[in-house]
């Protein structure tokens, strides 16, 4: 096969007909808790992980609003449970908790 | 004593012009206000709800009303064409011709709404299904009858349409429909229980008490989704329904959505077609290509350049109705010092 230096990358669009954007299971995320996310990135901001693994909870949440989860148990595996991120959170969300539940759940 | 024979034209019938006289009145003097359309009331009537308490528009117009004294008169299906300063005193002509006097003229001309043609990408016009923000408040006051036949399953309201836009030539923030989208999105939750409402946003100024709560209710109770991103191409599919393309800016991914009903939330604009001279020589300032400037921003901001002309309302820019009516009643004082002291 015949090498041009460049390939094409998978389709990244977001199609919010074919993915439920409210995919974030029940029990596992306490979804009227994460529904108060105003995405300032003031929680990745603060975050210890940002600089070495890239962890970053806002743009997590922000992907599995729109259907894509793939990445979520990988970043929950980078927490560190610091509890920065909460101290910080203008919407008073428990990050930690959440990447906790996330951690231990089986989804 | 002299003020009962002062007279003060005003005009625009609007939300500042009514509570203008509603308020000058009471200082005893005569007024009367100009209005082109048939009826005095201006955009505020067709409003199903302002927030943030939520009242009607019409309630907010017949509030004035009850307190309405004898003393206003209202000349409705009345354009005003020019506004003439002679020595101490205004000429105001209509377009029929006649020309009424003034010792003091109160601008209170609004605003008109951006036409959301002009922005062939997002279809309004072209399909049924999409609607300004305008026309969402009279299909939510039933005065409309809606384009859609089935309840809609998913609306996307899309903010900033026509403002802080500089190829449509405003270049400022209409300010209220960030409000106004939040609320239209609990709107729509409210009267279609099944609807899922997204709202495309550039930025969401919430920029007052308890705004940041609506949008925390909207989030949290109604499940609204806010996407940060401007929409930039919209279709339809064989169905009729719409497809609209963003980019999820947060993301940084493109994103593809289906929806049944586009709402465009339009912006302010001036009103042109009112010509304001001073000894025969027009003045430029009232041109109608921006918003009427006042002498300054701070504490001449209902005066102009002419004395004895004053602005009152959105014509000045940008207004939601709870600043117009504190605009309106600031107005007020400032026309009553002035004729006092003439």
């Amino acid at each position: 096969m015949v090498k041009f230096g460049f390939s094409v990358k998978d389709n990244r669009e977001i199609n919010l007909d074919e993915k439920e954007p409210f995919v974030i299971e029940a029990g596992v995320v306490d979804v009227a808790e994460v529904d108060r996310c105003i995405f300032c990135g003031a929680c990745s901001a603060v975050c210890p992980q940002l600089f070495s693994t890239g962890l970053s909870f806002r743009k997590q949440l922000l992907s599995a609003r729109r259907g894509l989860t793939s990445e979520l148990k990988i970043a929950a595996g980078e927490c560190l449970m610091c509890n920065k991120c909460q101290l910080v959170c203008p919407r008073d969300i428990n990050i930690r908790a959440i990447w906790l539940n996330l951690l231990t759940s089986n989804i | 004593m002299k003020k009962h024979n002062t007279q003060i034209i005003i005009i625009g019938g609007g939300l500042a012009g009514l509570e203008a006289a509603k308020w000058l009145v009471q200082y005893h003097y005569k007024v009367v206000v100009m209005e082109q359309e048939k009826i005095a009331g201006g955009h505020v009537v067709n409003w199903h709800s302002l927030y943030p308490g939520g009242i009607r528009g019409d309630e907010l117009i017949n509030n004035i009303f009850l307190t309405k004294d004898s003393m206003v008169q209202i000349l409705t299906n009345q354009r005003v064409t020019k506004v003439e300063k002679r020595d101490n005193f205004f000429w105001v002509h209509t377009s029929q011709g006649e020309r009424l006097f003034a010792e003091a003229v109160l601008l209170t001309t609004g605003f008109k709404l951006f036409n959301a043609a002009l922005k062939e990408e997002l279809g309004y016009g072209i399909f049924p299904n999409v609607v300004t923000s305008a026309e969402v408040e009279q299909i939510l006051a039933s005065r409309m009858k809606p384009p859609w036949q089935l309840p809609p399953r998913k609306v996307a309201i899309i903010h900033c349409v026509g403002s802080r836009d500089m190829k449509a030539g405003n270049m400022y923030c209409s300010k209220v429909c960030c409000m106004a989208g939040v609320k239209t999105a609990i709107h729509f939750n409210q009267q279609y229980p099944m609807c899922k409402v997204y709202n495309f946003y550039m930025d969401l100024r919430m920029h007052g008490n308890s705004y940041e709560a609506l949008y925390l209710k909207a989030q949290t109770e109604y499940g609204v989704q806010f996407i940060r991103g401007r929409v930039s191409e919209l279709s339809a599919d064989q169905y009729g329904r719409l497809v609209l393309k963003s980019e999820d800016t947060l993301l940084g991914k493109p994103l593809k959505l289906t929806v049944d009903v586009v709402v465009l939330m339009v912006g302010m604009e001036q009103r042109k077609g009112l010509v304001v001279s001073d000894r025969g020589k027009e003045l430029a300032a009232f041109d109608g290509q921006h918003f009427y400037e006042p002498l300054n921003a701070y504490d001449d901001a209902h005066k102009t350049c002419l004395p004895g002309l004053f602005l009152g309302g959105a014509c000045k820019g940008p207004m939601s109705a709870t600043e117009v009516i504190v605009d309106a009643r600031a107005a007020v004082q400032v026309i009553d010092q002035y004729l006092q002291n003439n």
